[in-house]
């Protein structure tokens, strides 16, 4: 089982995906932003992190690209409700930084639970 | 008084200028009245030929008289001639010249009674002026000059452009009846009689614009100014000037059609950020709602009724999912997806699948001849907007039988000006009809069918997405999409996108960019 790092600014985005963690069996740690995200990181040193990509603060790509510079091996999943920023799919972005797979909000506790298998795996 | 004396003066005191001449020219006496007209005095004329006051046009005409007299002609008594004056000036003068003969009946000479008409003739060379630039202006004026009886509404006149613009000739404006309500276009006959009578009974001036048909069947578009010339109260005459207006109005309408790209285009875009803003808002409280749900499945027996309850919930949170989905497709981009592809080979895809699930009502017919031609595109995205289309004609043709024919051809861009719009490539492109024989569409509603949450179909059975979503992705995709349809013979959807020949300057760039980045 992991420690996963889930970053979201919703709180009761946060709180669901922490409790479908659980679980599975795996240990959450949560922060509602990115900078707040790496703090946690230094921290905790998760196996994965999940990361919502339009957030207040320092926001989902940039927080991406903090981490692969400090921990280039740590696993990251993006997940985002989508939305548009100058015509560019932030989700294909964030795989483009380093993102090992991606979540279009909203998911399933199913569609969730395999992608973070298969990133740990 | 003596007669002789009564006589003289006479002579001497009338109004008119009287001469006698002899045969052979030789001024025998002159009045008072003629001195003044000439200027010169009898004393220095009497004795002298008459030739000294006549100009040598004068000359001419007394030669040709002369001469038409010794052939036995009968001549007018009345001439108009100029006398030249001792001061060298000329004056007009109307005169009635009579032969004397003796009492053996020999031509001894002549008398001639002769008054001013000066002014006259200043005058009537006034009016022909008058005329002349009257003529010269009618017939360099870029219009029909015309002139109607406001009785017959028949044509008294028509200046010669009348002819070269419209192609009917001028004797058919002057003879037909009615001839110009019989060529106004039938569109606007009605409205464009009744305006002008009714003007005419207010004896008002009026000015319109309205088509008329050429001889040859062209539409030619005239504003018409018309003055209503009144006598005695009545309106007696119209006149006025037609001038072509075609190209005006053909650029107006031109202009019209951009500014309503634009305003469209305009509208997609702020509702696309709108949707994108929205969507991503509702698909985070859709991940906490259907999230929350699924925990709480966990916790309940299977067959009881809350966990029937829930499913509810989660099934409605699968539909709500969904309509985001199709609002997102107005804001998400699709560049990512993007990469050259065979869009014949997208169709048949598509209507592989939706043949299964059409009405046995409809027949689907194919007709795609482009197997090798490629576009830059999102494959998706366009299997998306065939289905709409091909799902919306089904529609459109309810429960009754009908067809739904899907085109795809090759189309130079030559041939495609005619749907050629902004933003629009020149260059080959690939265009995809698809055509039903269902309701059609009321013209009226023609301008919104792409507006997004705009429906014909009953509440609860369309979204009004599928035509917005088919307008955002043809757009995003660099392409255009235009309708043809008349009620009741069906409609015909043309999208059409710029055929990709190499590879795509903004694929090689993407990629470069994202390479660098990382």
């Amino acid at each position: 089982m992991a420690r996963i790092l889930v970053i979201d600014d919703e709180a009761q985005v946060r709180n669901v995906l922490r409790q479908m963690l659980e679980k599975a069996g795996h240990e959450v740690v949560e922060a509602p932003e990115g900078a707040a995200g790496l703090q946690v990181h230094r921290e905790h040193l998760a196996d994965l992190i999940i990361t919502d990509i339009l957030m207040p603060g320092k926001e989902g790509i940039e927080t991406i690209l903090a981490l692969r510079k400090s921990v280039p091996k740590v696993k990251i999943i993006a997940i985002s409700g989508g939305g548009r920023m100058n015509k560019v799919d932030l989700l294909s972005v964030a795989q483009e930084f380093g993102a090992a797979r991606t979540l279009a909000k909203p998911f399933t506790r199913q569609e969730l639970l395999a992608v973070v298998q298969e990133v740990l795996a | 008084m003596e007669k002789d004396d009564f006589y003289r003066d006479l002579f001497e005191n009338a109004h008119d200028g009287l001469a006698l001449v002899k045969l052979d020219h030789t001024i025998a006496h002159i009045n008072r009245s003629m001195e003044h007209l000439l200027g010169w005095s009898r004393k220095e004329l009497i004795g002298k030929s008459d030739r000294t006051v006549l100009t040598p046009a004068g000359i001419a005409l007394a030669q040709e008289r002369e001469q038409r007299l010794r052939n036995g002609e009968k001549l007018s008594p009345t001439v108009e001639h100029e006398f030249l004056r001792k001061d060298g000036s000329t004056i007009w003068v109307e005169g009635r010249v009579r032969f004397l003969k003796a009492q053996d009946g020999t031509l001894i000479g002549f008398k001639g009674i002769y008054h001013d008409i000066s002014e006259r003739k200043a005058a009537q060379e006034a009016l022909q002026q008058s005329q002349q630039r009257y003529q010269t202006l009618v017939h360099s004026l870029d219009g029909i000059v015309w002139e109607l009886d406001a009785a017959t509404f028949q044509f008294t006149f028509v200046s010669p452009q009348a002819e070269q613009l419209l192609g009917y000739p001028m004797e058919q404006w002057l003879s037909e009846p009615d001839f110009w309500s019989n060529h106004i276009h039938p569109e606007d006959r009605e409205w464009a009689r009744r305006f002008c009578r009714t003007r005419v009974e207010e004896q008002r001036n009026h000015h319109f614009d309205y088509r008329m048909l050429a001889a040859d069947g062209r539409v030619i578009w005239l504003h018409d100014q018309v003055n209503v010339i009144v006598k005695n109260g009545q309106v007696t005459t119209l006149c006025g000037v037609m001038t072509d207006i075609s190209e005006r109005k053909r650029a107006e309408a031109e202009r019209r059609r951009w500014e309503a790209q634009l305003l469209q285009a305009q509208k997609m875009e702020a509702l696309g950020i709108l949707a994108g803003g929205v969507a991503h808002g509702f698909n985070n409280i859709l991940t906490a709602m259907l999230g929350y749900s699924e925990l709480i499945e966990d916790d309940l027996p299977e067959n009881s009724t809350a966990h029937r309850n829930l499913q509810e919930i989660l099934q409605a949170g699968q539909r709500a999912k969904d309509l985001i989905q199709q609002l997102l497709a107005f804001s998400r981009p699709s560049q990512g997806g993007k990469r050259r592809v065979r869009l014949q080979s997208i169709v048949e895809e598509t209507l592989s699948f939706l043949h299964a699930s059409l009405p046995k009502t409809v027949t689907l017919q194919q007709d795609l001849a482009c197997p090798t031609e490629t576009i830059f595109a999102d494959p998706a995205q366009i299997q998306q907007v065939v289905l709409n289309l091909c799902v919306n004609g089904a529609q459109a043709m309810g429960k009754r039988p009908g067809s739904l024919t899907v085109e795809l051809r090759r189309i130079e861009g030559e041939n495609a000006r005619g749907h050629m719009t902004s933003g629009m490539s020149p260059g080959p492109r690939l265009r995809l009809s698809v055509r039903d024989t269902g309701i059609g569409i009321e013209p009226e509603i023609l301008p919104r069918i792409f507006d997004p949450f705009f429906t014909t179909k009953p509440v609860g059975k369309g979204t009004g997405l599928g035509l917005a979503i088919v307008h955002a992705v043809v757009t995003d995709h660099g392409g255009t999409v235009t309708v043809d349809s008349q009620l009741g013979y069906g409609a015909t959807f043309h999208v059409s996108f710029p055929l990709q020949q190499t590879a795509d300057p903004r694929e090689t760039a993407i990629l470069k960019s994202i390479k660098e980045a990382l």
